[in-house]
């Protein structure tokens, strides 16, 4: 038991390798899945291991450090990697990391009893979607900045090739506009990387934010900033980075798109958190402005898109845009309520966009279409996919009660309060302008997500879904129910079931930023 | 012993249980018993209610009639340190619990239980019959939420749940296009709302770090001048906050919902969009009071009387039963949006009681004609009903009468009541600077006064009276006992709750002596402020026994009255003269003007003014349209100029990028053609003959070329040594 | 004692797998596994030269760094190349792939 607990971290990485090879080397279609859906469920049962007591304390609080000096990163496994150039094999676990691992565990399962039926050679398709499952776990246990880029990179390969190969008609186009824009991100953050490691010697990422603090001029210090910005806004998406998503999302595959929307995106906004903002805090209090503004116009902008759409997946993929632009906002605010609500959406975003994706996807199987003017009705001969869907589109509408309120209020009220934090120099009117814009956007939220559920749902059933549809299929249902559990469970018991491990990190968090 | 936690997790737990069970097992269940499971658990929550405000008069230890709040505390977000925060840096859930939350629990679950028992027949053998109940139980499970909120953020909660169980309901009969849009209007149009709610609460969060009730009111209850909060900036968060009852409470502008609900099943329209939910954006106001500086309540005051005419002016002339219920509900609540305005909190919330009953008597009434109707709700359609459904009309006609304000019937002391306030406020306000457009508080409730009476006797006359004008349907009208039953129950609540005997006013009187450690804000009359804006009524009652049965509010103090007093009595009479017949006046030229039907009018409408007036007042002068040509369609317009930029400005630019990238590269290479191209050309011609030769070893097969490149190498190495050892 | 010697046979012994994969594999994937097992016999050489010779610097190492990284660099594109000609011919079969010869 000390021992798993001891190699918890890097049994979660690497185990989805080994499956990935071994899935690889196993020719049956059936065996392949099979065992890609048990190693996946071994790295869920691991992960949840994260919240038993006694494995990682939630409650410990201190500095943002390493559990050995009294800090609240726990787990800590350090083994050196490439001395010459002091890289390490440094992993660990936070607050910030945790919930994101709970989740992206339970995506994965989630994706691959999605794809259960997946025609076009399985064996490489369920190899690197666990190859996949690596390089995002990887990337958010890493705590070395090159382990972490590493990482970083590993998971950008089996997206373009899940979405080229796997995709729809224009796969090829969005894989390749997908690996470029992010590509580009990427070259962005090395550059900074190697930066950063000339000035200080060091690619501790927990260290880091003091190491940092005499380097470099102000104007330099900026810049870099700036490109490690630009890698993860990209990756969030933020608008003017965004336009990779929805073709990203319309061409993926119903399982790919629940792990590019539920997890990768979460890659750009736990950069932020944990690398972005805190290595360059003065930079990202100095120019709030540019964060807050962006995350804001990232949610209008991404609810006015999605205000304009007829195809149901292009829809939910610029509301994505739009939730994540409260994400980039709650983190941009640093206070402890936005940054908390910032993690809570992004895991509230998780669990809604994910199934959300799917729910597209179960149509997309019936009728091969997502054109919404052409849907309707399906209330009447799907009563219990309408449910469920209805359920998550009110939790991505920011119903009280469902994941999606807490996030919202949560980022909300930090950025009202953020004059009272790091963000004292900001001028007061400047910060309720933005947060005003910021909350009128739940109108639009309200007004495309429930115009879609009476367009698709709801009315007489169109014309040309006349012939009775069958409800969800068991592994269908399998594959929501977790889902709307989650969703409902974090929407009533928010404290309890999340905030309770992010809180005593986030404080120390703040600590190093301010 | 049930003591009273556990009533109240019960009062809660058993509707919500209900509505989950509903609606996992409903079609299982099947449809009579659903519907009596759905009936018999509201009816326990009344009864639970009931053994709650027994409770609650004897009394807890510190909580009780009286004597003081229920109070209880959960950890729920975490917010940050700030000082004086009950839990360090956490926002909590809060129980909040006096009499006047009693008394609107009781109120909710009486009427929610009256309309599941009139739903059973209302809505039989509909396909959705147990979804009906369902949603119904939810209802009650989160209108009872709202009433126990004790912090603004709980009940933005509550409000945004309410408001989903209003949409699901609206949009009920979901085939009805209709029926969908409005469903979608009421929620969206609350939502514009809850922004201005949530920014309100956003910035006292801000500055405070607590929505907690409580502490709200001790921060800011007293002299808001001492707080960290500047006056200015503390009126408009209370005109924000405001907002969010703006939005429940159908006011202007955001009134244009609560016509369109009126798509969905009538008992919705009586429990929801008569009774209850509206109400709440009232009770919300009542909950805020003492945090509202004076120009707030101004504002409030304003908006108030705006919606009221509105309201009164839209219900004459809407052809349609239901909608024109509706505009008389918006304007009712007018009125006590009004008396917060005015300052006159009992009356609000007097009001809001005698009104939810009164107010769903008379849906419910509708609703019996219009199911017997075959659903269809055109004024046209109807006529002579009365000897059809005697019961209905009777209990009709009581409803009119309470809501009119004759005397003996609970509406005469509650809406008497606001008016005397009103009165007073105006005549107080008469030496101020802004006094005309003050005045205003008087004369536009007093107006209303006449138009109330004149309206509904409109619907009586052209419901029940005169000569049927739809043979078919007239001949199929019938009235069934279970629909009949809530009826009489209910035309009996309409009558008593006015009564000084009766436990509302006495309740409210409660309500302010508990919450006295809070209430700070409310000055006492007899401190000499002139300013009608600074004084509030509830102090006014002495006690329920001070107000007679005549509703005339009469001062009982002993000791000589002081100017302000003399002036407030002053308003009383004024306000007597002025609307003490007004009821008998507009039912008698109700009477007169629609004892022919549609006869008089229609020959008015010849008069082209008097046409153009009718017209504009039936299309609810406008503001849908304006709305939607403004709003929906600037929306519209963005979110097309959204896509417009995302496909053609940033992808392109995107691509174009790319195309430069692509084109420098090869402008350089053509710069290579004819700069290096030409001296090389000789070398190169050289070089592809020579290619010639080589290109015989290119088989396209990798491993031989490996292979032969192995082989090389090993010559290479091979050499070397043997050069080595010659050496 | 471990010596440099040792280090170079097992280099050798490396590279002489990878140039066999090479040579008889036909299948792309193969190939490239046997390339990168030839550029990491290359790698052991350099480091252990770097340790049984300087010692200090770390020349040797760095180098060895790059070799991996441009390792890496090389499979993205030879994938790439790979997987576009999976798409044109069916099958990843290097004898197949005879259309450049001259």
């Amino acid at each position: 038991m000390e021992l798993i607990r001891q190699n918890l971290l890097s049994l979660l990485i690497f185990l989805p390798l080994v499956g990935s090879i071994v899935v690889l080397l196993v020719r049956d279609a059936k065996l392949c899945r099979a065992i890609a859906l048990g190693t996946s469920g071994l790295v869920l049962v691991l992960s949840l291991l994260l919240v038993v007591p006694g494995v990682f304390d939630w409650s410990q609080a201190g500095a943002y450090a390493y559990e050995s000096t009294g800090g609240v990163v726990q787990l800590v496994q350090r083994i050196a990697w490439i001395p010459s150039i002091s890289a390490e094999y440094l992993v660990g676990v936070d607050g910030l990391s945790m919930p994101l691992v709970i989740l992206s565990s339970l995506v994965f399962v989630l994706a691959i009893v999605a794809g259960w039926n997946t025609e076009k050679s399985p064996g490489g398709f369920f190899a690197l979607i666990l190859l996949l499952q690596t390089g995002v776990l990887g990337s958010f246990l890493a705590l070395d900045f090159l382990l972490f880029f590493v990482f970083f990179e590993v998971s950008l390969l089996p997206m373009y090739f899940l979405i080229g190969i796997w995709g729809g008609p224009r796969r090829e186009y969005a894989a390749i506009k997908f690996f470029i824009y992010t590509f580009v991100g990427s070259i962005a953050i090395l550059i900074a990387l190697i930066a950063i490691y000339l000035a200080t010697n060091s690619l501790d990422l927990i260290a880091l934010p003091k190491l940092l603090q005499n380097s470099f001029t102000p104007g330099v210090r900026a810049t870099l900033f700036f490109l490690l910005l630009g890698g993860f806004l990209v990756k969030l998406p933020a608008v003017p980075f965004h336009t990779w998503l929805p073709d990203a999302h319309v061409e993926a595959p119903t399982p790919i798109s629940m792990i590019l929307a539920a997890v990768l995106l979460k890659l750009g906004g736990y950069g932020l958190l944990r690398i972005a903002i805190p290595l360059f805090s003065d930079v990202a209090i100095e120019y709030w402005h540019v964060l807050a503004g962006i995350g804001v116009l990232s949610i209008l902008f991404g609810a006015f898109c999605a205000l304009g759409q007829t195809d149901f997946k292009r829809l939910v993929a610029y509301s994505s845009v739009s939730h994540m632009g409260l994400v980039l906002l709650g983190a941009s605010m640093l206070t402890p309520a936005s940054i908390n609500g910032a993690i809570f959406m992004m895991i509230a975003h998780g669990l809604t966009s994910c199934a959300l994706f799917f729910v597209v996807g179960v149509i997309y199987d019936r009728v091969h279409h997502r054109d919404i003017d052409r849907l309707g009705g399906l209330s009447s001969t799907m009563p219990l996919y309408t449910r469920l869907s209805a359920v998550m589109i009110f939790a991505a509408l920011g119903l009280p009660g469902l994941c999606g309120f807490v996030g919202e209020i949560m980022v909300l009220m930090g950025t009202f309060g953020a004059g009272y934090g790091p963000l004292k120099v900001a001028p007061t009117w400047a910060i309720w302008l933005i947060a005003c814009l910021a909350t009128s956007g739940i109108v639009l939220t309200a007004g495309y997500m429930l115009w879609t559920l009476q367009r698709v749902f709801l009315g007489k059933a169109h014309s040309q879904t006349t012939e009775p549809l069958p409800d969800l299929t068991r592994r269908e249902s399998l594959v929501l129910w977790p889902l709307v559990v989650m969703a409902i469970g974090l929407g009533v018991l928010p404290w309890t079931l999340l905030l309770v491990f992010t809180r005593t990190t986030v404080e120390a968090w703040l600590k190093v930023v301010s | 012993m049930l003591t009273l936690p556990i009533l109240l997790i019960l009062l809660l737990a058993l509707p919500l249980a209900t509505s989950l069970f509903l609606l996992a097992m409903g079609r299982r269940v099947g449809e009579p018993l659903a519907g009596y499971v759905g009936t018999g658990t509201s009816m326990a929550s009344f009864g639970i209610s009931i053994a709650m405000l027994v409770t609650w008069i004897y009394k807890g230890a510190t909580w009780g009639y009286e004597s003081g709040p229920y109070l209880d505390f959960v950890r729920w977000l975490p917010i940050g340190n700030y000082a004086g925060q009950r839990d360090e840096g956490f926002l909590q859930l809060v129980v909040y619990l006096d009499s006047l939350g009693i008394l609107m629990m009781t109120m909710v679950s009486l009427v929610s239980a009256v309309v599941h028992l009139f739903s059973l027949g209302y809505i039989k053998g509909d396909r959705r019959y147990p979804q009906f109940f369902s949603y119904l139980s939810l209802f009650s499970f989160c209108m009872m939420g709202l009433i126990l909120s004790g912090s603004l953020l709980q009940m933005l909660v509550f409000f945004e749940l309410v408001g989903l169980c209003s949409y699901l309901l609206i949009g009920f009969w979901q085939e009805k296009r209709e029926a969908s849009r409005a469903a979608i209007k009421a929620f969206v149009v609350n939502r514009v709302g809850d922004v201005g709610f949530i920014i309100g609460v956003g910035i006292l969060i801000a500055y405070f770090g607590t929505a907690t009730l409580p502490d709200l009111w001790l921060i800011l209850g007293h002299d808001s001048d001492q707080t960290a909060m500047s006056t200015g900036l503390l009126t408009i968060v209370g005109m924000l906050l405001a907002m969010g009852a703006f939005g429940k409470s159908a006011q202007f502008p955001l009134h244009t919902w609560l016509p369109d609900a009126m798509a969905g099943p009538t008992p919705v329209s009586a429990l929801i969009h008569a009774a209850t939910m509206v109400a709440a954006g009232v009770f919300l106001l009542a909950r805020i009071y003492p945090i509202l500086t004076h120009d707030a309540r101004l504002f409030v005051l304003i908006i108030g009387g705006v919606t009221i005419l509105l309201g009164s002016l839209c219900a004459l002339a809407q052809r349609d039963l239901k909608k024109a219920l509706a505009f008389s509900t918006i304007a009712q609540l007018g009125y006590m949006v009004l008396a917060i305005g005015v300052g006159s909190w009992s009356g609000a919330i007097f009001h809001l009681i005698t009104h939810a009953f009164f107010k769903s008597l008379l849906f419910l009434g509708a609703g019996n004609v219009i199911y017997t109707m075959h659903h269809d709700g055109q004024l046209a359609h109807y006529g002579g009903l009365w000897r059809r459904m005697p019961v209905t009309a009777v209990t009709f006609a009581i409803g009119i009468l309470a809501m009119s304000g004759a005397p003996f019937l609970s509406g005469f002391y509650s809406k008497e009541m606001i008016i005397a306030h009103a009165a007073s406020y105006a005549e107080l306000a008469s030496q101020e600077h802004r006094a005309v457009l003050l005045q205003l508080a008087l004369w536009v409730p007093v107006i209303a006064a006449y138009l109330t009476p004149l309206y509904m006797t409109r619907l009586w006359m052209l419901t029940f009276a005169g000569r049927p004008r739809k043979r078919k349907l007239y001949r199929d009208a019938s009235e069934a006992g279970v629909m009949s039953f809530p009826l009489v129950l209910l035309s009996g609540m309409a009558i008593v709750t006015g009564y000084s005997w009766f436990p509302v006013q006495s309740m409210i009187q409660g309500t302010i002596i508990e919450s006295n450690g809070y209430f700070r804000a409310m000055p006492q009359l007899s401190s000499d402020r002139a300013d009608p804006l600074a004084i509030s009524w509830p102090m006014l009652m002495p006690s329920p026994e001070g107000i007679s049965d005549s509703g005339e509010p009469t001062e009982v103090t002993v000791a000589p009255l002081t100017p302000v007093e003399q002036r407030v009595t002053r308003g009383y009479d004024v306000a007597h003269s002025l609307t003490g017949w007004a009821w008998l006046i507009g039912i008698l030229t109700g009477i007169a003007i629609w004892w022919r039907g549609f006869a008089l009018t229609d020959r008015m409408a010849r008069f082209t003014p008097f046409a153009f007036v009718r017209q504009a007042l039936a299309h609810r002068l406008y503001f849908d349209d304006l709305y939607d040509l403004v709003f929906v369609g600037a929306v519209q317009v963005v979110s097309a100029v959204a896509v417009g930029v995302d496909r053609y400005l940033i992808d392109p630019a995107i691509e174009a990028m790319a195309k430069l990238a692509r084109s420098i590269g090869r402008i350089s290479s053509r710069a290579d053609d004819a700069a290096v191209d030409g001296v090389v050309r000789g070398v190169s011609d050289a070089i592809w003959q020579g290619g010639g030769v080589m290109r015989l070893t290119q088989s396209g097969r990798i491993r031989i070329y490996v292979a032969s490149a192995v082989a090389l190498g090993i010559l290479i190495v091979a050499g070397v040594v043997v050069v080595g050892i010659a050496r | 004692m471990i010596g440099l010697t040792h280090y170079l046979i097992l280099a050798a012994i490396v590279f002489a797998c990878g140039l066999l994969t090479v040579l008889t594999k036909r299948h792309a994937i193969g190939i490239l596994m046997g390339v990168e097992l030839m550029l990491n016999a290359a790698n052991i050489n350099l480091v252990a030269f770097n340790f049984y010779t300087t010692g200090e610097k770390l020349d040797g190492q760095i180098f060895a760094l790059f070799v991996i990284v441009l390792a890496a660099a090389e499979a993205a594109v030879a994938l790439a190349i790979f997987f576009n000609f999976y798409n044109n011919f069916g099958s990843v079969d290097v004898d197949r792939a005879s259309e450049l010869k001259g």
